[in-house]
C-alpha cells in the first residue's frame, strides 16, 4: 500500500517534470527558429559624407572614405550610442566611450563595438550589410 | 498564511494597502489600454498628455498606484521580517514569494518600457543584455521577454498578462483575499487622486541627453556603471532573491542573517539611488548641484506637470497639430501661426521645444513656459538648443574653441603688456579670467566682444550688439518681424511679434560682424572704408564723408576695400571652420584663420577638390546656398585644405560667387611683380593694404571712483580702468617681420600699443612703477587695393620702416651718401624713441617689441637692405626698366651700376 502510493506520487512527479522539460524543449526549438527568421534581413544604408551616421542599430563611420559599419549597441549593456563628441562615440547610459574604429577608450565597456562586414555599392552610393548575429 | 485571518482583517497593514493599490493598478491599467497604442507608444502617450487630460490623469493614477504598490509591498515585507513572522514558510510558497518580488519589478519595468521614450528605449537594451547574459537560455529568454526590436507587442503582453496574472495569483495565495478593506480602498483613492492630479508620470522629452532608468533602478544603474562585466550584476540579483527566500523559508539563524543582509543592502541601495538620481547627469557623469548645466542634466528628470482639466487650448486646435519628432507637442498648439522660419527650422518639423525648451507636454501657459529658453542660441544654452544631438552638436562643441569665444590672444597679450606673463602666445580662455590688474582691465574695457556674452534682449543684430552665441551671426529679422518686435518693445501689450519669428539662417551679413569688428583693429569699418576719428558726435561735419556709429563714434571716409567695392562680404572669404572654430584652440587670429589671399589669387595651378570629396558641413552649406552641387570643383585653402564652397574651378580658371548676393567674379592671378624673387617674402597684405588705422600715445590708469562696467558679468561697478586715447591716424601701415615656420615674412603692422599703464593705481604696490610699452601688432587691415603700394612707400618711407613719421632723406656730401632721419615726434622719455616709432633709425630693437613672440621690427641689416633699394629709388622711378630688372637680380644691377650712382655708407658719421 505505502509502496503503491509512493510510486504513484513519484510517477506523477516524474510526469510533471517530463512535461515541464518538454515545454522548455518546445520553447527552445521555437526560439531558435524565431531568431533565425528575424536575422535574415539585409540592410542598406546610403553612403553619405557624414563622418558618423547614426542609425538605430548601426553606426556608419566614414573617415576619408575609410568606411566601417559598427553596431550602435554599447558593449557594456547594449545601450544605443547616439552621440559623437570630438571623435569619440559616447554611450548615454553609463558613459562608455569608443573611438571611431569602435575600440573602447573609456569604461565600463571594454570590448570593441561589433563591426559588420558590408559591401559598398559605389554607383548607387550605398552600403549593404548582411548582419550575422552580433 | 500563518497569522490568523481575523488578526489582520480589521487592521490596516502595509499589505492591505498594497492590495488596494494593486486593484487600482489593474483598473487604471485596463482604462489606459484604450488611449494607449502599442504600435506608437511614445506618440500615443504624448498625445494623451496634450489632448486628453482625463487620460493623462488615469495614466498618472496607474503610475502612482504602481509606484506606491512597490513601496508598500516592500514595506510589508520589511514589516513581516521585523515582527519575526513568516519564517519557516513552506519552500514552495517561499519560492513563489521571492519570485513574486522579482515579478513585481518585472511588471513595473515593462510598464516603464511601454512609454517608448528615450529612457525606455535604453532601459530596454539594458534589460535585454542582462537577460541575454543569463547562462544557457539567456538569449532565448531575452527574446521571449522583449520580442522584436522596435516592437512593443510582447512587452505589452507580459505587462498586462504574464506578470499581472502571476502577481495576482501570488497575492491571492499570499493574502487569501480578493478585496482590500473598504476604508483602505477609499483612503488610497484619495491620496492617489491628489498625487495624480499634482504630479504627472514621467515622459522623457527625447531631447535631453541624460537618460535614466526608473527611480527604483537608478541605484542599479549606478552599480552597473562600475561593472565592466555586468554579468556579475545577475549574480547579485540571484543572491538577493536567495536572501529573500531564506528570509522567508530559512532556518532561524539563516533567516536572521538573510534579513540583516537584506536590510544593509537596502540602506546601501538607497544611497546609490540618491547618487544616481541627484548626482549623475549626461553620460552618467558625476555632477553636483551648482555645477554648470546641473538643472538641465539632473533636475529636468523630475520635471512634472499638474494635470490641467481645462487646457489653454481647444481639443480641435490640438488635433490639428502634427506629431513633431514622434511626439505631440503642446507648444505648437498655441503658437500655431508663426511665420519667418527657414525650412529646416520650421516648427512643424522641429516644434518650438527643440530650441526654446520649456515643457512640451504641459497644457497651460505657465507650466509650458517653465524653464523656457527665451533666447536660444546663447552659448550658455546651446547644449539644450542649437547643439542638441539631432541638430548641430558638433558645431556647438567647436564654437567653444573658436577665438571669438575664448579670446585667447586678447587676454594673453593684455596680460603680457601688464607684465603678468612673459609669453603673449599662451593659450588661455575667457573662463580663466581672475582679478589681476590685466584681467580687470580686460573686464572693464575689452571683453564684451565674445560669443559667450549672452544676448538678453529680443530684436535684430545692430551696431551695438555684442556676442549672442549662434545668434550673433545667424539671426535675421525681416521687416515685418523687426516692426513687430519694435512695436512690442514700445507697448508690452502688442504681441504681434509672436507671429513673426526671426529667421535663423545662413545669411550672415557684414552687419552681423560689425558690432565687434568695428573696434580695435576695426576691420569691419576699414573694409567698408570708414576710419574712426577723435571727433565727438556733436562735432560731426555735415557731409556724407562722415558717419556716426553707435551714436557716439565719428568715422571719416577713406578708400574701401576692393572686395567690398565689388560687393563681397565677410563670409565670402571667411569659411565656417575659420569662424566657428575647427575644434582646435588657437592663440591668435592669424593662427585660427584658414583663408589666405593666395587661395583665390593663386599663381599657377589651383588646388581643388570635387563636390564628392566635400565634408558634410561644406556640402550642406553649399547645397543650401547654391542648390545642386554635383560635379562641381572647388578651390581649397592652402593651410587646412578646406573647400571654398563659393568658388568654381574649370580648367585652371577660378570664379567666386558671393554667398548672399550671387555675384560672380573671375579670380585674378597675382601680378608678375608679386612673383618676383625680390619680393618672395613679402605678403600680399604688406603691399596691398591701402591704409590702416593706428593710434599712438594712449594711457591706461585705474580710477577707483570711476563708474565702470564688468563686461564679463555685465554689471556696473565702482572703480574701473580708464583709457585715455591719443591720436587716430589712417595711413599706410608700417612693415615688420614675422617668423613663420622658419621663414621670414614681411607683414603690415600697426601700433598695437604704445602706451603707459599706471599699475600702481590698481595694485597700490609701492614698487609697481609706471609701465611703458612700445609694441606693434601684426595687422590684417582689410583695406585691400588692387594696386599695390609704390616702391618708394616702403623703401623710402620712415613709417614703413618703423621709424615713425619724419624726414627720411638721402644726402650725398663729399661723394659719400648717407641716410638721415629727422623724426616728427618728440622722443619719449621712457625709451628715447620718437613717440610713434617702432624701432630707432638704423638701430636694432629687441626684447618685448610686439604683441607676438614671432613678430619684430626690421633689424639694422634689414633696414639697410631696404634703404639700399630706396637709394636707387631716389633717382630711378619704380617702374623704370632698371628697377624692374632689379626685382629679379638686384646684385647684378648693383655690380653694373654707373659711376654716378653713389651707394650709402652706413656708419654713423
Ligand atoms: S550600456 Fe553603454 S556604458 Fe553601459
Amino acid at each position: 500500500m505505502t509502496l503503491k502510493r509512493f510510486s504513484r506520487r513519484k510517477f506523477l512527479q516524474l510526469l510533471a517534470t517530463g512535461i515541464g522539460v518538454s515545454l522548455v524543449y518546445f520553447w527552445d526549438k521555437m526560439m531558435e527558429n524565431a531568431l533565425l527568421v528575424a536575422s535574415r534581413k539585409k540592410i542598406v544604408f546610403p553612403l553619405t559624407r557624414k563622418i558618423v551616421s547614426f542609425y538605430r542599430d548601426y553606426l556608419v563611420i566614414n573617415q576619408n572614405h575609410n568606411i566601417k559599419v559598427l553596431s550602435s549597441h554599447c558593449t557594456h549593456l547594449g545601450c544605443i550610442i547616439n552621440k559623437e563628441e570630438n571623435g569619440k562615440l559616447i554611450c548615454p547610459c553609463h558613459g562608455s566611450e569608443f573611438d571611431l574604429k569602435g575600440n573602447a577608450v573609456k569604461g565600463p565597456a571594454y570590448k570593441p563595438l561589433h563591426s559588420y562586414p558590408f559591401k559598398e555599392d559605389n554607383n548607387d552610393r550605398r552600403i549593404i550589410v548582411q548582419p550575422t548575429s552580433s | 498564511m500563518k497569522q490568523p485571518a481575523e488578526n489582520i482583517r480589521f487592521k490596516t497593514t502595509y499589505g492591505q494597502i498594497s492590495l488596494a493599490l494593486f486593484v487600482y493598478v489593474l483598473i487604471t491599467g485596463i482604462l489606459l489600454a484604450v488611449p494607449f497604442n502599442v504600435n506608437k507608444p511614445y506618440a500615443s502617450i504624448s498625445t494623451l498628455m496634450v489632448m486628453n487630460p482625463w487620460a493623462s490623469f488615469i495614466r498618472n493614477m496607474h503610475y502612482w498606484s504602481a509606484q506606491f504598490f512597490l513601496i508598500f509591498s516592500l514595506l510589508h515585507m520589511y514589516d513581516h521580517y521585523r515582527k519575526q513572522r513568516e519564517t519557516g514558510l513552506k519552500p514552495g510558497i517561499g519560492f513563489r514569494l521571492s519570485l513574486g518580488v522579482l515579478v513585481i519589478f518585472m511588471a513595473m519595468l515593462t510598464g516603464f518600457l511601454l512609454k517608448g521614450d528615450a529612457d525606455s528605449l535604453q532601459a530596454r537594451q539594458i534589460l535585454g543584455s542582462l537577460t541575454t547574459g543569463i547562462p544557457v537560455f539567456g538569449k532565448f529568454l531575452s527574446a521571449s521577454l522583449l520580442g522584436k526590436e522596435g516592437s512593443f507587442q510582447l512587452i505589452y503582453v507580459h505587462h498586462i498578462a504574464t506578470f499581472t496574472i502571476f502577481l495576482a495569483v501570488i497575492i491571492i495565495e499570499h493574502s487569501r483575499k480578493f478585496w482590500p478593506k473598504a476604508s483602505d480602498f477609499v483612503a488610497a483613492f484619495l491620496v492617489l487622486a491628489l498625487v495624480s492630479w499634482l504630479f504627472s508620470a514621467p515622459l522623457h522629452d527625447n531631447l535631453n541627453p541624460t537618460v535614466k532608468g526608473p527611480w527604483y533602478f537608478v541605484g542599479f544603474q549606478e552599480m552597473l556603471h562600475w561593472l565592466s562585466h555586468p554579468e556579475w550584476a545577475l549574480l547579485w540579483i540571484l543572491f538577493l532573491l536567495v536572501l529573500v527566500y531564506f528570509a522567508n523559508s530559512g532556518k532561524i539563524t539563516l533567516s536572521f542573517f538573510s534579513k540583516r543582509t537584506l536590510f544593509i543592502f537596502t540602506v546601501l541601495y538607497l544611497l546609490l539611488t540618491v547618487i544616481g538620481l541627484f548626482f549623475r547627469g549626461e553620460h552618467w557623469q558625476w555632477i553636483a548641484p551648482g555645477q554648470k548645466n546641473y538643472h538641465y542634466s539632473v533636475m529636468n528628470n523630475f520635471k512634472t506637470e499638474r494635470v490641467d482639466f481645462h487646457p489653454g487650448f481647444s481639443f480641435a486646435q490640438a488635433a490639428e497639430t502634427p506629431l513633431i519628432q514622434g511626439k505631440k507637442e503642446s507648444c505648437v498648439v498655441c503658437h500655431n501661426k508663426v511665420h519667418g522660419f527657414t525650412k529646416a527650422h520650421n516648427p512643424k518639423v522641429i516644434g518650438c521645444f527643440s530650441c526654446h525648451g520649456g515643457n512640451p507636454f504641459a497644457t497651460n501657459k505657465n507650466q509650458a513656459h517653465e524653464n523656457m529658453i527665451l533666447i536660444p542660441g546663447n552659448l550658455s544654452n546651446t547644449q539644450q538648443s542649437c547643439g542638441t544631438a539631432g541638430c548641430h552638436p558638433a558645431i556647438s562643441h567647436r564654437i567653444n574653441t573658436s577665438l571669438m569665444t575664448t579670446l585667447s590672444g586678447m587676454i594673453s597679450v593684455d596680460r603680457t603688456v601688464f607684465g603678468e606673463q612673459i609669453n603673449p602666445d599662451l593659450l588661455t580662455n575667457i573662463h580663466h579670467l581672475k582679478h589681476s590688474a590685466a584681467d580687470e582691465h580686460l573686464k572693464n574695457l575689452c571683453i564684451r566682444c565674445h560669443l559667450g556674452n549672452p544676448k538678453t534682449i529680443l530684436g535684430p543684430v545692430t551696431e551695438k550688439s555684442r556676442g549672442g552665441g549662434c545668434l550673433a551671426c545667424h539671426l535675421n529679422y525681416n521687416n515685418r518681424a523687426s516692426r513687430a518686435i519694435a512695436a512690442h518693445q514700445k507697448d508690452r501689450n502688442d504681441t504681434a511679434f509672436l507671429h513673426y519669428h526671426p529667421s535663423i539662417d545662413l545669411n550672415v551679413s557684414d552687419n552681423h560682424c560689425f558690432g565687434c569688428h568695428s573696434r580695435s583693429g576695426r576691420i569691419s569699418t576699414n573694409f567698408e572704408g570708414w576710419h574712426e576719428t577723435s571727433l565727438l558726435a556733436q562735432q560731426i561735419p555735415d557731409s556724407e564723408n562722415y558717419r556716426l556709429v553707435e551714436g557716439t563714434r565719428v568715422f571719416k571716409k577713406e578708400p574701401e576695400d576692393v572686395h567690398h567695392k565689388l560687393g563681397m562680404e565677410c563670409i565670402d572669404c571667411h569659411n565656417s571652420y575659420a569662424l566657428m572654430g575647427d575644434g582646435n584652440h588657437y592663440q591668435h587670429e592669424e593662427n585660427q584663420e584658414d583663408v589666405q589671399c593666395t587661395d583665390c589669387h593663386f599663381p599657377g595651378v589651383p588646388r581643388t577638390t570635387t563636390s564628392r570629396e566635400l565634408d558634410v558641413e561644406s556640402a550642406t552649406i553649399a547645397a543650401l546656398r547654391f542648390g545642386k552641387i554635383t560635379g562641381h570643383d572647388y578651390l581649397t585653402t592652402h593651410k587646412r585644405h578646406h573647400a571654398l564652397i563659393n568658388t568654381t574651378v574649370r580648367s585652371d580658371t577660378a570664379w567666386l560667387t558671393t554667398k548672399n548676393s550671387g555675384k560672380i567674379f573671375l579670380l585674378r592671378k597675382p601680378a608678375t611683380v608679386c612673383l618676383a624673387s625680390a619680393h618672395k617674402d613679402v605678403t600680399c597684405t604688406a603691399c596691398h593694404s591701402a591704409w590702416a588705422p593706428s593710434c599712438i600715445g594712449c594711457h591706461n590708469a585705474y580710477d577707483p571712483n570711476e563708474r565702470g562696467f564688468n563686461m564679463l558679468t555685465n554689471k556696473e561697478q565702482k572703480g574701473s580702468w580708464v583709457e585715455y586715447t591719443g591720436q587716430y591716424l589712417a595711413e599706410l601701415p608700417a612693415l615688420g617681420i614675422r617668423q613663420n615656420k622658419g621663414k621670414n615674412e614681411i607683414i603690415p603692422v600697426i601700433p598695437g600699443m604704445i602706451l603707459t599703464i599706471d599699475r600702481q593705481s590698481y595694485t597700490h604696490h609701492k614698487h609697481d612703477s609706471l609701465l611703458f610699452r612700445r609694441l606693434f601688432a601684426p595687422a590684417s587691415p582689410h583695406t585691400t587695393a588692387s594696386k599695390g603700394r609704390s616702391c618708394k612707400s616702403c623703401h623710402n618711407n620712415s613709417v614703413a620702416l618703423g621709424f615713425g613719421k619724419g624726414l627720411l632723406k638721402y644726402q650725398i656730401k663729399n661723394g659719400q651718401g648717407r641716410w638721415t632721419f629727422d623724426p616728427a615726434y618728440e622722443n619719449n622719455p621712457h625709451d628715447g624713441l620718437p613717440e610713434d616709432a617702432w624701432t630707432g633709425f638704423l638701430q636694432n630693437r629687441t626684447g618685448m617689441v610686439s604683441t607676438r613672440k614671432n613678430v619684430k621690427p626690421f633689424s639694422v641689416k634689414e633696414q639697410e637692405k631696404i634703404l639700399l633699394v630706396g637709394t636707387c629709388l631716389t633717382c630711378h622711378k619704380g617702374n623704370s626698366k632698371v628697377m624692374q630688372e632689379s626685382l629679379n637680380d638686384f646684385e647684378k644691377i648693383l655690380q653694373h651700376r654707373s659711376p654716378k650712382c653713389i651707394l650709402p655708407v652706413w656708419s654713423k658719421k
